[in-house]
This record gives C-alpha cells, sequence and structure tokens, in this order.
C-alpha cells in the first residue's frame, strides 16, 4: 500500500485508482461487521472520498493507514448518528440482536447448517475453544477469558486460531463427516 | 487463502480473537488498522467472514456452545475423552498409549531386578536333630536339593574341648572330617551346616569321637538317611 500511496502522490493516476480500489474493499469489510451490508458500502465509499480529498493535503507521511481508517471509523459514527440508533456502540461494545436482527437472515441455511455441524464436532474435539468462546458471548474481553481459563494471554489467542483452522478445515471439507 | 505471510505476526494473533467479538476496543483498533495493509490478514478475515458473522451473532450458536461448556460429562464422554487421549491421530510412535507401553515393557526388568535385589536371600533350610538312643545308631531323614543343618549330641562334651567329627557315606566315602571341632555348647550340642550340593541322596554315618576318651565309650555314632 505504501508503494501504491506514494506512486499516488506523485500523480499516477493508475496506482491512484488502485489505491482506492484497494482501501474500498478492505473499509467495506471492516464496515459490514457493525452495520448491514450497504449502509457498510456508503460508509465506505463517504469514508473513500473523504480519503481521496484530503490524502495529498493532510494524511501524514507515515501511518497512512490509521489515518485512513479514522476516517472510515467517523464516518461509521455519523451514519449512527443519521439513523438515530444511539444506542449502538462502537467496537466490541456492538449489540449482538442488533447485528443478528441486522444480518441474521441474508446468509443462505446451508451455511449456518455446515457451522453448527462443526462446531458440535469441535466443542467434542477441544473443549477448551468451546469455553473460550462461551466466555466471549458472555461479554468477557481476551483478558478475562485469560484470567478465568487460568492461562497467559498469548495463548488465548493461540488456543482461538487453532479452533478456528481446525472449524475453517472442516467448514472446507463441507460440514462435519 | 492466500499464503503470504503475515505483516506483523503479533497483532495478526488477533485474528479469531476479532472475528468472535472478542477484543477490547483499543485491540480491535489496533487489528483493523493492521487488516488495512496486510493482505494475509485481510484475505483471512474475507474468506471467514459469513461464518464469524454467525459465530457473533447467532442465538442457535451461542445455545449450542454454552450446552457443551455447562453440560456434566458423562461417563461415556470420559472414556472417549480417554481414549482421544490416549489413541490420538498422531503417527503411531507418538501415540500415548504406545509410549506408555513401551516405558511399561522398558520399566518391567528393572523392576524384577529391583525387586530381587532388594529383597533378602533367604534360604531354604531343613534341620535335624540327633539325640542318644537305645538303639546302636540314630536314625534320622533329610531332603536332598535343600541345605541341612544338623544339631547332634555328645554325652559328656566340653564347650571348648577339641573332638574328632567324621561324616562318611554308607560306602566308606568321607564328606567332611574336622579333627579339631571346638563347637559344642553347654548343653553338650554341636551344629553342622551340610549344603545342599555336597549330599547326594543314600545313607550317612555322622561319628563323634573324644581324641583323650577311650573306645569304644569315647565315640558317638548317628546315622541318617537322605531321600531323593
Amino acid at each position: 500500500m505504501d508503494q501504491l500511496l506514494a506512486l499516488a502522490r506523485q500523480g499516477d493516476k493508475g496506482a491512484q485508482e488502485k489505491l482506492f480500489g484497494f482501501l474500498l474493499v478492505r473499509f467495506t469489510l471492516l464496515a459490514k461487521r457493525r452495520m448491514r451490508e450497504e449502509e457498510a458500502r456508503d460508509a465506505a465509499q463517504d469514508a473513500c472520498l473523504t480519503v481521496f480529498q484530503k490524502y495529498r493535503t493532510e494524511a501524514p507521511a507515515e501511518r497512512f493507514e490509521a489515518w485512513a481508517y479514522a476516517i472510515l471509523r467517523r464516518k461509521i459514527g455519523n451514519c449512527y448518528q443519521k439513523q438515530d440508533v444511539r444506542e449502538r456502540v462502537m467496537g466490541d461494545g456492538t449489540r449482538i440482536d442488533d447485528v443478528a436482527d441486522a444480518s441474521g437472515g441474508t446468509l443462505p441455511p446451508h451455511i449456518r447448517n455446515a457451522l453448527l455441524e462443526c462446531l458440535r464436532k469441535l466443542v467434542r474435539t477441544f473443549p477448551r475453544y468451546a469455553r473460550a468462546l462461551n466466555l466471549v458471548y458472555q461479554g468477557y474481553d481476551t483478558e478475562e477469558v485469560c484470567r478465568r481459563l487460568r492461562i497467559r494471554q498469548g495463548y488465548v489467542y493461540v488456543l482461538l486460531n487453532r479452533g478456528r483452522d481446525m472449524l475453517n478445515e472442516c467448514l472446507e471439507k463441507g460440514g462435519a463427516q | 487463502m492466500n499464503i503470504r505471510e503475515c505483516t506483523d505476526a503479533d497483532v495478526g494473533a488477533l485474528l479469531h480473537a476479532y472475528e468472535i467479538g472478542g477484543l477490547a476496543e483499543k485491540d480491535v483498533e489496533r487489528f483493523e488498522i493492521h487488516v488495512l495493509q496486510c493482505d494475509h490478514c485481510y484475505e483471512a478475515v474475507q474468506a471467514f467472514a459469513p461464518w464469524a458473522e454467525l459465530l457473533r451473532t447467532d442465538r442457535g450458536i451461542r445455545s449450542l456452545v454454552r450446552e457443551a461448556v455447562e453440560a456434566p460429562e458423562s461417563a461415556g464422554s470420559r472414556l472417549r475423552r480417554w481414549g482421544r487421549y490416549l489413541w490420538p491421530p498422531w503417527p503411531l510412535p507418538f501415540r500415548p498409549a504406545v509410549i506408555y507401553l513401551v516405558i511399561l515393557v522398558l520399566l518391567y526388568p528393572t523392576y524384577r531386578w529391583w525387586q530381587r535385589s532388594s529383597s533378602p536371600s533367604v534360604r531354604d533350610i531343613q534341620a535335624i536333630m540327633l539325640v542318644p538312643s537305645r538303639a546302636s545308631t540314630q536314625e534320622g531323614v533329610l531332603k536332598a536339593g535343600r541345605d541341612a543343618a544338623v544339631t547332634f549330641v555328645y554325652r559328656g562334651a566340653i564347650p571348648g574341648k577339641r573332638y574328632q567329627v567324621r561324616l562318611t557315606q554308607d560306602g566308606g566315602a568321607v564328606i567332611f572330617t574336622d579333627g579339631s571341632y571346638t563347637e559344642f555348647d553347654k548343653y553338650e550340642t554341636g551344629h553342622l551346616l551340610l549344603p545342599a550340593d555336597r549330599m547326594r541322596p543314600g545313607g550317612y554315618f555322622l561319628e563323634i569321637t573324644d581324641p583323650e576318651g577311650s573306645p569304644p565309650e569315647n565315640r558317638q555314632t548317628y546315622h541318617f538317611q537322605i531321600l531323593p
């Protein structure tokens, strides 16, 4: 991204186009975690437009991505305000029920069934993952999860990623065999 | 998924915690900024997004996980867990069951050796008491293959005095002889230990003589048998 940014700043149109295409997909992915797909696309495009207008003059030479990310977060916040859903909070505090209502119906049922099957298998073979996941569901962050499972901070990430890999492997096979 | 490496493994490690919504706000921010410039993590998040969304939001999945965690472990599941622990899908030499078996096989000879060396070596021994009687000789019976302690009496024996003790087979072969036997105690009793390897089945004479006495009163003879 740094290379694209440097070329875009020098006036390379192709690099500029690539840079904003690159940013747009990432912004959309991050925004979708907090809002409906259409709103996420709007917020991502809005953020990209602001970055486009200001990146030559206001963006710092280093940590461009942090600067661009701050713009995205602002746009998402504005979007919430416009929709008068002030009770929603950003990031970790996102209200699950709101998101569930927003996205629950968009996924085909076979995806959910496959995940359920794989998860059933995983909680049997890797119960520590299930315990960590359950604590997250209860609203604890990873520090608290570590304390409750009596494991080191770094290990909870290893544990979760290992569970994810097993889950992913199972899903790639098309569900539990 | 792309095989490119993550540009910052420390932040990349937050991947699944981020996906399931388990990060504190500052870590969410750190990870999302990282995703903007790390292709590996972007592609990982992108590819797993539908599952991550369900994991974060689906009530059925939450119930499944909660029930699995809270359900008491049944005996069957405990057995299965042990089975999985002892026989996981690893290469055969690394499976715990195989490792424990090898350890046992190696430990057994050590245990036997230790048992043998630590237990006191008690030898099975038989005893016979020969005392004078009206018969001309005293009969006793021993069994071959075991050491024998022979206790015999010589009337008028004095402790510390020298006597002649001779053990002969019926055929006349001398098995043992001692011309200066001084082991009689104050009860006129002497002892001999006959090792099993020297004693063959047959009849034996034990003859005790006082060299200072006059024959035939100075001689006491006992006879005993060793049976096969």
